[in-house]
């Protein structure tokens, strides 16, 4: 018994529509209708531990829009939900708690306002942040970190200040942006990238397109959960079945 | 039944009302409540820090309001950080006075907690039941699963006062019941489907 790992579905939104994306590259798929339509919310917050809703649409966010969507998901599910999506400051990560957040998403926001995001950890706690770091190899093999959209070089893997990160934030989405929608699988191994000593949990995503993926990456060591924004592999019911292979497969779910 | 919320400046009300209504209850705001004779079960949401937390209540007299309600036999439940200050003492940016209706401390898992424990309790656990007749965890099975998202634990003085506790590479107080008048959930019952609105409908039949 103890602790169990974390299936985690993540929605992509922008401007109006949920979107699929590939090496964070979007393309539109449906609305908040369709998404109702296609997936049934109470069979879905019993097949998933947590759904992660992001805002990537222009600015300003988070968009009315955006909160107009959050608003018809988070009353049709008993389970914790995380928003995020350009988050840089107190009051934005205030929006979002009111709109029903659980967690938040912080990506950006920690490269270019860090003594924001510091500000938001002490007020709201460090079990309330998640960091999410969006990751890609560049042309001589190192590991580099993107920020606003991927499209801006961040830091480089080894210039993580993983103390401070320890500080202000209660977990790690560590996303591969290669793997990113190509239902090619997790990059497992990039758990390595994160020093030993940091004792965060670790969720990983990119890459996820069955349930052996899933399967695969909760048995990886030191991964606390994984997520997938596969819009169009795991509709209906598949995410259950999934998620029930998953655990007789030996992943260490909960089972509801 | 009408049960009351107490706000601590930031939590998130919305889930925790929501759920009540499922049940069939509800919901109002402790602070505005002006008949105190109306006030039976008061229920404390959690997000935050400790220390802020207290700060709003303290600063709103809430402090003395909850005390005077449970003085006068009413019941609380402290859900996560609301749980936590129902303690003595909490070590979250400094030392800060919690109620003290629980006799124990609030601590951060880092620093204090060795080898490889996370810093934070993130996902769904079970429970370890300590105490059976607690009529919080009545039907509660110790393979059900709750939903904790935490970095700092409440460690307890009084063991007689802890219902419940998980592990997480240590073991934590995961649900309290002092006299069957002050309890409290690490976890989020909220969020912990069918098993946690099990917990929500045994308070307020407590």
């Amino acid at each position: 018994m103890a602790l169990k790992n974390r299936l985690i579905f993540e929605l992509l939104f922008s401007d109006g529509s949920f979107i699929q994306s590939r090496n964070f590259s979007h393309q539109k798929v449906g609305s908040i209708e369709w998404l109702l339509d296609r997936y049934d919310l109470n069979n879905l917050s019993k097949s998933v531990d947590e759904i992660f809703i992001t805002d990537l649409s222009q600015d300003p966010r988070p968009s009315s829009k955006f909160e107009s969507v959050v608003a018809k998901i988070i009353d049709k599910v008993r389970i914790p939900v995380c928003l995020g999506g350009g988050v840089a400051s107190l009051e934005h990560a205030n929006q979002l708690l009111g709109m029903g957040a659980d967690k938040i998403i912080v990506n950006t926001g920690y490269f270019e306002e860090p003594d924001q995001i510091a500000q938001v950890a002490s007020v709201h706690g460090k079990q309330f942040m998640v960091l999410s770091i969006d990751w890609m190899r560049d042309d001589v093999g190192n590991v580099q970190l993107m920020k606003s959209r991927g499209r801006t070089k961040a830091l480089r893997i080894e210039d993580v200040p993983w103390d401070s990160v320890s500080q202000s934030f209660g977990e790690i989405l560590l996303r591969s942006i290669d793997r990113d929608g190509t239902g090619n699988g997790l990059h497992v191994d990039s758990t390595n990238f994160i020093p030993s000593e940091v004792k965060l949990p670790i969720v990983l995503s990119g890459g996820i397109g069955k349930a052996e993926h899933i399967i695969e990456g909760l048995t990886t060591p030191r991964v606390s959960g994984v997520a997938t924004a596969n819009l169009l592999n795991f509709i209906g019911d598949s995410m259950g079945h999934a998620r029930n292979s998953a655990i007789e497969k030996g992943a260490n779910l909960s089972r509801f | 039944m009408l049960v009351h919320i107490l706000p601590t400046g930031s939590g998130n009300v919305r889930s925790l009302a929501g759920a009540l209504e499922e049940l069939g209850h509800s919901v109002a705001n402790f602070q505005d409540e002006l008949d105190h004779k109306r006030v039976r079960k008061v229920l404390i949401p959690g997000v935050g820090s400790f220390a802020l937390a207290m700060g709003y209540l303290r600063s709103h007299g809430l402090v003395e309001k909850t005390k005077e309600f449970v003085e006068s036999g009413g019941q609380v439940l402290g859900i996560c950080l609301g749980m936590q200050i129902l303690s003595e003492t909490g070590f979250e940016h400094g030392e800060h006075r919690g109620f003290g209706f629980i006799a124990g401390t609030v601590l951060p898992f880092r620093g204090n907690t060795g080898g490889d424990i996370s810093e934070t309790h993130v996902g769904f656990n079970n429970l370890e039941i300590t105490n059976s007749e607690s009529n919080l965890l009545r039907g509660v099975s110790s393979s059900e699963d709750f939903y904790f998202t935490h970095s700092f634990f409440l460690s307890s003085n009084s063991s007689s006062e802890v219902a419940a506790l998980s592990h997480n590479g240590v073991a934590i107080a995961a649900a309290i019941d002092k006299d069957n008048q002050v309890f409290g959930t690490q976890f989020h019952p909220e969020k912990s489907q069918d098993q946690g609105l099990r917990i929500l409908k045994n308070f307020v039949d407590a």
